[in-house]
């Protein structure tokens, strides 16, 4: 397939998929109640993003005639939201990718592992200790949240870790099985909290189980640009680490990587991606599972494609599982969980026939 | 050169290794020979540095093994362990090309070492073949070919380089086992590279390796040329096997080793 040969040259690959990810965020920006002309989003976009990244309603630029109105719905609805997608899609999607390599195993995923589970747990427990006072303290609430779904996330992966590994192997059994006694666990604790608390501080408990990318706050979508990107621009750094590791931890350390201060950092960035992502949009499953599966299938294991890829698709999947979350019931909304839940969950079965008929290993 | 001295290694209660003391030198391929769970692991993985003795000292290249930066050792010295984790499927060439992480080598360069180092483990035909879907013989020929392209190049690190191989023909067929052992041989004997070796097949040993290292029970039990090691009285004490010793007949300095079946302990 002429695709495939594509996508085995990494810059054409990671070119077209960039294109991809544009073309979406563009088509987003035009779904919703106010229909609109899909040039004149493009025209006006610079002075939405303007407006969502000075935080002022008044920006000094007068808006031309007629653009006043799809301005502010771009700069206070849709842009934030596409840009919540993308960055929880990007994360999500790269973060699986990294785990399934630190795992050295195709199964790792970030919901499946409880990372998420974990992160939301933090996030929960935040809000109901701290409501009145996170709402009072301003900026620092708006960090303190962020902050305590990644200290949740991180602890989640580090127990999962190091009851699945010993010795420089993983066991994945042992893994899916921690990882599920960590979601039961976290969704018992979010489950109790969001029961006992009152429901204008926690919102409810299916924002937290099946996510939701609607965001009113955009103080907090900047917050968590800022603590994310710097960890999407790190973590494909770590791609030649990661290929080293699916040799076996003793073997990469003979290629000279220092494993334990790989592994510790790759724990700390995807527990501080994850944990910020799902402090704003909940826990969103499958994208970290199905995307990095999709990119394997087509242009192989090597993460040095892998992670970009990874990314960029991540991003492309999660608007557009946005749009359809918006779009199929308009003017009311799917929680977006249950969209990926259910391009992801039939996929996966798939996979998993395809590959038990070729007896080849899963990934 | 690459040097033990002294070397305990105790786990589990037991000791895996008592004061063993070796040298390797670049240029010379020197076997590891022992029954199971003599120490043999154990001492390449002290070698190797993935594990820390719980007495005495490995120096290499004039400097304690610790005191290496791992990505200088790394580029002076490569290690095939017995099994492979690997279970992504990559191409074999790109496995092979792994080795050449350590290096900051361009992209072509890189190229030509591994298509080389192919070639040396017989492998050329599996290039583009998916790892997974290898025999386990030829994905340890790969695995091999990844290690010697790790250390194909000398390096400013190092004035010798050492590749550490724990059994690496165990699943080879009988052509394959010659073929990389004198393919080993040869690279040890052109260039300053020391290969230390774990071997089981005995004449294998006795034909290619400069000099044999036999452990017991995590004891140096004695260490030499082939012919001044392999003697009936060493192979029945350390191996528990009534071995007949006869000269070979194309090379007198190489022991033929043949096993007595009639006076063998289990008959």
């Amino acid at each position: 397939m002429p695709l495939i040969k594509l996508f085995a040259r990494r810059r054409a690959g990671l070119a077209l998929l960039t294109v991809l990810v544009a073309v979406v965020a563009w088509w987003s920006l035009n779904v919703g109640v106010l229909a609109t002309e899909p040039l004149g989003v493009l025209r006006a976009l610079p002075q939405a993003v303007a407006r969502v990244f000075l935080l002022h309603n008044e920006f000094a630029i007068v808006p031309r005639a007629g653009e006043a109105q799809l301005i502010t719905i771009l700069a206070e609805i849709r842009l934030p939201r596409l840009l919540l997608g993308l960055l929880c899609g990007a994360g999500l999607g790269l973060c699986g990718a990294v785990a399934q390599g630190l795992f050295r195993n195709p199964m790792a995923d970030p919901g499946l592992l409880g990372i998420s589970s974990g992160a939301a747990l933090g996030a929960v427990l935040t809000i109901v200790i701290g409501g009145e006072w996170l709402a009072a303290t301003g900026v620092f609430g708006a960090w303190l949240l962020p902050a305590m779904a990644f200290a949740g996330s991180w602890l989640s992966m580090f127990a999962v870790y190091r009851l699945a590994t010993a010795r420089g192997k993983t066991d994945i059994a042992t893994m899916l099985l921690a990882g599920i006694a960590v979601n039961a666990i976290t969704g018992a604790g979010i489950g109790l909290l969001s029961y006992l608390a009152a429901d204008a501080e926690l919102r409810d408990l299916i924002f937290w189980s099946l996510g939701s990318l609607e965001i009113t706050d955009r103080r907090k979508l900047i917050f968590a640009l800022l603590m994310v990107l710097p960890a999407l621009v790190i973590l494909p750094r770590f791609a030649n680490a990661l290929n080293a590791n699916l040799l076996g931890e003793a073997e990469a350390g003979h290629l000279g990587f220092d494993m334990e201060r790989v592994k510790r950092r790759l724990i700390i960035l995807v527990a501080l991606v994850v944990g910020v992502a799902v402090s704003l949009s909940g826990i969103i499953g499958f994208v970290g599972l199905v995307v990095p599966h999709l990119i394997r299938l087509i242009a192989g294991p090597d993460h040095r494609m892998l992670l970009p890829a990874s990314m960029l698709f991540g991003a492309a999947l999660l608007v557009v599982a946005d749009i359809a979350a918006r779009s199929l019931v308009a003017p009311a909304e799917i929680p977006i969980g249950i969209i990926t839940a259910i391009l992801g969950g039939p996929f996966f079965l798939w996979l998993l026939v395809r590959y038990r008929r070729a007896r080849a290993p899963i990934c | 050169m690459l040097g033990a001295r002294n070397l305990s290694v105790r786990a589990g209660g037991r000791d895996l290794l008592r004061a063993v003391s070796a040298e390797f030198h670049g240029g010379q391929l020197v076997a590891v020979a022992g029954p199971n769970g003599a120490g043999k692991t154990t001492l390449l993985r002290c070698l190797s540095g993935e594990l820390t003795p719980t007495a005495g000292q490995i120096q290499f290249g004039g400097k304690p093994l610790a005191a290496w930066r791992r990505d200088a050792l790394a580029r002076a010295r490569a290690v095939l362990p017995q099994q492979s984790a690997l279970d992504f499927p990559f191409s074999a060439r790109d496995v092979v090309l792994m080795g050449r992480l350590p290096h900051a080598t361009a992209a072509a360069h890189n190229n030509a070492i591994a298509d080389a180092a192919l070639a040396f483990c017989d492998c050329e035909k599996l290039a583009a073949r998916d790892y997974t879907n290898l025999s386990g013989g030829e994905q340890q020929r790969v695995q091999t070919a990844r290690a010697v392209a790790q250390i194909w190049e000398s390096t400013e690190d190092s004035a010798a380089r050492f590749l550490l191989l724990d059994e690496p023909v165990s699943m080879l067929d009988l052509r394959h086992q010659y073929r990389l052992m004198y393919n080993l041989r040869g690279l040890s004997a052109r260039q300053p590279i020391g290969v230390v070796c774990i071997l089981h097949n005995l004449n294998l040993v006795a034909q290619f390796a400069d000099r044999i290292l036999i452990l017991n029970r995590g004891e140096l039990v004695t260490c030499g040329a082939p012919y001044e090691v392999f003697t009936e009285p060493t192979l029945r004490r350390v191996f528990d096997l009534d071995v007949a010793v006869q000269p070979h007949p194309e090379d007198e300095k190489i022991p033929l080793l043949i096993p007595r079946m009639k006076k063998h302990p289990a008959a």
